[in-house]
């Protein structure tokens, strides 16, 4: 099955590069032919790497995905896409359709000149001088087979430039849909995002999938950060039971910048998050905040990785998850931090409560630590809701069921409440509070332990 | 103050168990093959099984692959250039009491700081003295076995409770457990094993000391410890070697065996030679220890000092198989100059209301690197299980490294699991704070070190506390300035 897949994606290339006629001798098809190299010798990883041991990628051969070349938009009606949106929620949306650019599904704002908020086709068409400089230069695709993957397959996706002090008031939504109605598909989007010298600006990526045939989502993201640009990136994942979601997001940080990322996992059949910072100058804040709230038969890996190489940087982490059912979760943050990089705070948390027995926590939270001024710390906990609390809720005459909704909600509003949309933060709090009070089923056995 | 004259004299000192004594040897052929191995079981007088079971250990081994997912670098063993067996030669017949111990060696304890005479006198303590993989004298062997306490060479329990062993070796640690417990499985010369039975509790403190002493002899030992029903044993190890530029291998496999209700403390003090201040030399450390809680309500308790050894890379651990049964490990690993230490433990919750805590304290100095690796894994069926763990470093100096690599693995939801970690440095504050009382900065130094580490210090017995105050202190000479 293994050779039959890889056999498919070579004869996907071939297909794709003869497409290209006059582009083929392009730098971005260098790039794109470089990494297919690399993908024909590495492969998709296996559980032997430690990097994966948790996380088997073994659905790529178990499903028969069709890798689409061209982008196709018709069969997708503007009531799909509306019933993505957010309510009440003013953006700039960008919709992409197996992974391509679907202008006549967006919904670009009025901005200012000089602002690019479109697709990576299209940057790719102008040859602009910004996609060549970054594009596949941040997310490493030696050793990651998925990125070299969607490197080689780099054809659309989006591009975004914020020029120097401009600050986009509008959260910009990347909305994916797959089309997964007829048969299982692959996407490979890749997206660049460019943030210039003091530019600010949001970020919402979400993927949907209509239809029951399976998915894969391949997403790569660089996000290349000039001096003192803020950028808050959020990943919202709430997909159906068929969904399979690899995204890596490689950010590089200059000087005075701040990068707040955001991953909020809802459901998912399988979900692998690699989201790595590279603090490449000084006094750098790297923020990253994660909930989990996943049950049934999902898989979720959320892999990080802050590189502190410079001296005089802050990162940040909070990673906290409730899991049901049969969830299994991993959660691994890797803190390095270089030689000569005084001057270090790094700290991390991940806490986790474990609603049933057939739920499991991998958690390695990682530090390695090359410099000596420094002061990092992570911590790790599982455990269950604490009795205590519940007795103390229970005793003021609130219902078992109520006092644990109010538990988790508690929980988890240390990550929502640094959601900085105010429409976001509403929606995912209201579809964890809806949920905790349609799950209520699943906490009798927290509470016969209470008896 | 007085601890800080001491460290004072220390610090002073260069590394003080470096001597070679010139005992004769009698030694196996240079390298390793099945004729190696039978040679080893035939001059241990070793039943069949025990060959046969060497012999498949061997068997395995010649399959494995050597580890390389450790967080240490070093140039690739040649393991046919190391001696499998060095015995000193007069001790064939076996010393009978103190008197017919080879002076030579009596000597090297002296030096040691363990006079055997003293020793037997101290009470509270039987001292089965290893030097070069032969046990040369075992003390207070009558007050044991009055009651019924077995603690006796390996070699000597293979012949004379093969029952016992054949019951027993491997079960914690199999043979093909991992490259190098099935080198010690195949080789391993001698070790100490210890039988307690059912609701005895050990009066003394046991202890054993091992040396490497044959140049380029590898030394495989091996410790199995059984504690019966409701018996309780503490014992010790120390380990110090003397100075050589060649780099040894000491691949030791330890096994605990907890029965219900039984209790085992294992401390060690751990001085190989770590190497001189370029990184020349030094021990290799690669040691396979594992507990086993077998039966209900049992505890293992590990508590290790580790200043030594070029490359140390073990992992004591506890398999917490009985309901309620206990695991500890606390640890302080100090490297300094080249030393690189991957070490940490782990924690298999088996059993219901299984209880494990961790405290591991990291100190990296000069060039080293220090490595915590642990596991906390909590199985589905090991309801209401706890675990605590906190594993601290502390840097001192700009050229080392410190790392931890905790994997926490959790299959139930009435388990709580705690993990914490910090990394640190020594404030100028402190260090400040004590220039400004007279104190130099070295001394700060290992004042503040000691204090870091005292929380596993108090666990070691008295007499181990306060070698290994010292050991820290001579350790981190040269670190500061």
């Amino acid at each position: 099955m293994a050779g039959e897949l890889i056999n498919n994606i070579l004869s996907n290339f071939y297909e794709f590069e003869n497409k290209l006629n006059g582009s083929r001798l392009s730098a971005v098809h260098t790039i794109r032919k470089d990494a297919l190299d690399k993908f024909k010798l590495i492969g998709f990883p296996t559980a032997k790497n430690e990097e994966w041991k948790f996380s088997n990628p073994g659905f790529v051969h178990n499903h028969n995905f069709e890798l689409s070349l061209n982008g196709n938009d018709e069969k997708i009606t503007q009531e799909i896409v509306n019933q993505y949106k957010f309510e009440n929620l003013d953006e700039h949306l960008l919709v992409f359709v197996n992974g391509f650019y679907s202008a006549r599904l967006s919904d670009v704002k009025p901005k200012k000149r000089h602002i690019i908020i479109g697709s990576f086709a299209e940057a790719i068409e102008r040859n602009s001088v910004e996609l060549l400089a970054y594009f596949g230069k941040f997310a490493d695709y030696n050793n990651n087979g998925f990125s070299a993957l969607n490197t080689a397959f780099a054809q659309d996706g989006a591009f975004i430039l914020i020029p120097d002090g401009t600050v986009v008031e509008r959260p910009i939504r990347l909305l994916f849909i797959t089309d997964a109605r007829e048969q299982s598909v692959l996407t490979m989007p890749r997206n660049l995002i460019i943030a210039g010298e003091c530019s600010q600006f949001k970020i919402v990526e979400t993927s949907h999938t209509i239809g029951s045939q399976p998915c894969f989502n391949n997403v790569v993201s660089e996000i290349v950060m000039d001096f003192s640009s803020n950028v808050e990136y959020y990943n919202i994942q709430n997909n159906n039971e068929n969904s399979y979601y690899v995204g890596t997001t490689q950010v590089s940080q200059q000087r005075g910048s701040i990068f707040t990322g955001t991953t909020i996992t809802l459901k998912g059949n399988y979900i692998r998050n690699n989201l790595n910072s590279l603090l490449d100058a000084e006094a750098c804040e790297t923020n990253y905040n994660g909930l989990y709230f996943v049950g049934g038969n999902s898989f979720v890996d959320n892999h990080t990785l802050i590189d502190h190489a410079k001296p005089n940087c802050n990162s940040n982490e909070v990673y906290k998850g409730i899991l049901n059912d049969k969830a299994n979760v991993v959660f691994n943050g890797k803190i390095i931090v270089r030689p000569d990089a005084q001057k270090t705070n790094a700290f991390q948390t991940n806490r986790n409560i474990l609603l049933t027995d057939d739920a499991k926590i991998h958690t390695k939270p990682q530090l390695e630590i090359f410099a000596d001024d420094v002061k990092c710390s992570h911590g790790a906990t599982s455990g269950y809701l604490d009795r205590d609390s519940l007795f103390y809720l229970r005793s003021r005459g609130i219902g078992e069921e109520m006092a644990k909704t109010l538990l988790l909600n508690a929980f988890a509003s240390e990550v929502l409440e640094k959601i900085n949309i105010a429409e976001l933060r509403d929606m995912v709090k209201s579809y964890i509070a809806n949920k905790l009070i349609q799950d209520d089923v699943y906490f009798c056995d927290v509470l016969d332990q209470l008896k | 103050m007085e601890d800080v004259n001491i460290v004072e004299q220390i610090t002073l000192s260069d590394y003080k168990y470096g001597f070679i004594s010139d005992i004769e040897n009698d030694t196996a052929p240079k390298g390793l093959s099945e004729d190696t191995v039978r040679f080893i079981s035939e001059k241990k007088k070793e039943p069949k099984f025990m060959l046969d079971w060497r012999l498949k250990a061997y068997r395995y081994w010649l399959k494995m692959k050597e580890p390389e997912w450790a967080n240490v670098k070093y140039p690739p063993i040649d393991y046919q250039d190391i001696y499998y067996y060095a015995a000193p030669k007069n001790s064939s017949e076996g010393p009978k009491s103190l008197e017919e111990v080879d002076p030579e060696i009596r000597k090297t304890f002296e030096k040691l700081g363990i006079p055997l005479a003293e020793q037997q006198k101290l009470a509270g303590i039987a001292v089965d003295a290893v030097l070069d993989s032969v046990s040369v004298a075992t003390t207070f062997k009558g007050k044991l076995s009055e009651l019924g306490i077995i603690f006796c060479s390996m070699s000597d329990a293979v012949q004379n409770h093969p029952d016992l062993i054949e019951k027993y070796i491997g079960t914690v640690v199999p043979s093909t457990d991992n490259y190098f417990a099935a080198l010690n499985s195949a080789v391993f010369s001698d070790g100490s094993f210890c039988y307690i039975p059912k609701g005895v509790r050990c009066p003394m403190e046991l202890s054993t000391y091992f040396r490497i002493n044959a140049k380029s002899s590898g030394q495989f030992e091996r410790t199995l410890i059984v504690a019966e029903e409701g018996a309780y044993v503490s014992y010790l190890e120390g380990c110090s070697a003397p100075m050589r530029d060649e780099n040894q291998l000491h691949a030791a496999v330890v096994e605990l065996i907890a029965e219900k209700n039984a209790e085992i403390k294992y401390s060690t003090v751990q001085n190989w030679y770590p190497g001189d201040k370029e990184g020349k030399g030094g021990i290799y450390n690669f040691v396979t220890k594992r507990g086993m809680c077998r039966g209900d309500n049992s505890k293992i308790s590990w508590t290790q000092v580790e200043t030594g050894s070029a490359i140390t890379w073990k992992y004591p651990s506890c398999i917490l198989k009985g309901d309620n049964s206990v695991g500890e490990f606390y640890s302080v690993a100090l490297t300094n100059n080249y030393q690189q230490a991957d070490t940490g433990t782990k924690m298999m919750h088996l059993g219901k209301n299984t209880k494990s805590r961790i405290v591991s304290k990291g100190i990296s100095a000069g060039k080293s690197q220090n490595s915590y690796r642990g596991l906390v894994s909590v199985n589905t069926k090991a309801t209401n299980s706890r675990n605590y763990s906190q594993c601290d470093s502390l840097l001192i100096g700009d050229k080392c490294g410190a790392h931890t690599f905790p994997y926490i693995d959790i299959g139930n939801k009435s388990s709580v699991v705690e993990h914490e970690a910090t990394t640190s440095k020594i404030s100028d504050d402190i260090i400040f704070y004590c220039n400004q009382r007279g104190i130099s900065t070295e001394d700060a130094v290992g004042l503040i070190v000691n204090g870091y580490a005292k929380e596993v210090l108090n666990q070691l017995p008295m007499e181990f506390a306060v070698e290994a105050q010292k050991l820290l202190a001579i350790s981190l000479e040269g670190s500061v300035g």
